[in-house]
């Protein structure tokens, strides 16, 4: 490429190329961070066993041992719904309208989060010993 | 046919502003439109092609306003959202401004655009967690790799119809 520069007359250069080589470099690199943290979070992943849930009145804990289902109204009037069964939390069902938190389906391992913005409403599940005792923060 | 005259130059900037603005205005509206990817936040961003038009047309002041005008229409949805939407918008267009100033050559509008996703859905990921609750790092990685996506399809758009567009602006 470099050598005949001079000999045969310069193809015409697009001003906008649509892809460089440092786009590529941008995306590898950032895939691969991505992927890294996703691998380690997966490997170091810990069973929970109780759920926070941030709603704007305060935080409350819910073992995960026990099935059961918490109705929250939460900022606007929104109402929440979150289920625990099996060891597992998740949102089912919300008055929001984009309902991402409904889609974030079961959360089980410590560390795992989903929240519903509109409500201010966020669910995260804790590992670690579980004092079998329902808290209340506010 | 060339016949009405040429806009004077602050007058032609107030006007591709104001255009652009409506723009961005419209493109973020129609995404939300789109379904919804499960990830909170998670959008293609496709007012970022309109950000990084006013990078390279214009000024970083005319783009940081853009943003903000942005924002200001995300208040509509909540006041969360629209802290989300400035703390993403504002660091995004930061970020891509000094991209473009330090790597112009070495990346096209692909690279500077997947730059400005992850800025924008850092700083929205950290609005998110000073408002609600920390917890939400968690979806930090998904994230980085939604920006990735998103950035490259932003960018791609803008490497296609910018030779379009620089005819246009100018005129």
């Amino acid at each position: 490429m470099m050598t005949g520069e001079k000999d045969k007359p310069e193809k015409k250069k697009r001003a906008y190329p649509l892809l460089r080589r440092g786009d590529v470099l941008v995306i590898l690199l950032l895939a691969v961070l991505a992927g890294a943290i996703l691998l380690v979070t997966h490997l170091t992943a810990q069973p929970g066993t109780r759920a926070e849930i941030t709603t704007p009145e305060g935080v409350l804990t819910l073992s995960l041992e026990e099935d059961q289902i918490r109705e929250i109204t939460g900022r606007d009037g929104i109402r929440v719904v979150i289920r625990i069964e099996d060891g597992r939390a998740c949102f089912e069902e919300s008055g929001c309208p984009d309902q991402i938190c409904v889609h974030s389906g079961w959360l089980s391992s410590a560390g795992q989060s989903a929240a519903c913005v509109p409500a201010g409403v966020a669910l995260r599940i804790i590992g670690g010993e579980d004092d079998g005792l329902d808290a209340v923060t506010a | 046919m060339k016949s009405s005259p040429p806009l004077s130059g602050t007058a032609r900037r107030a006007a591709l502003l104001g255009l652009l603005a409506a723009l961005a205005v419209a493109l973020s509206f129609l995404e939300g439109l789109l379904p919804v990817i499960p990830i909170p936040g998670a959008k293609l961003g496709l007012s970022n092609i309109v950000i990084m038009y006013a990078l390279t047309s214009l000024n970083l002041p005319c783009a940081l306003a853009l943003a903000a005008v942005k924002a200001a229409f995300a208040l509509l949805r909540g006041g969360t959202a629209f802290f989300m939407s400035l703390a993403g918008g504002l660091l995004s267009t930061l970020v891509m401004a000094g991209a473009l100033r330090l790597f112009r050559n070495r990346v096209s509008f692909i690279g500077v655009g997947i730059l400005g996703a992850v800025a924008h859905n850092g700083g929205q990921l950290a609005a998110a967690m000073l408002l609600l609750s920390p917890a939400l790092i968690g979806y930090g990685p998904w994230l980085l790799l939604l920006a990735v996506a998103a950035g490259t399809v932003t960018g791609l758009t803008l490497n296609i119809v910018m030779p379009a567009l620089g005819r246009l602006s100018r005129g």
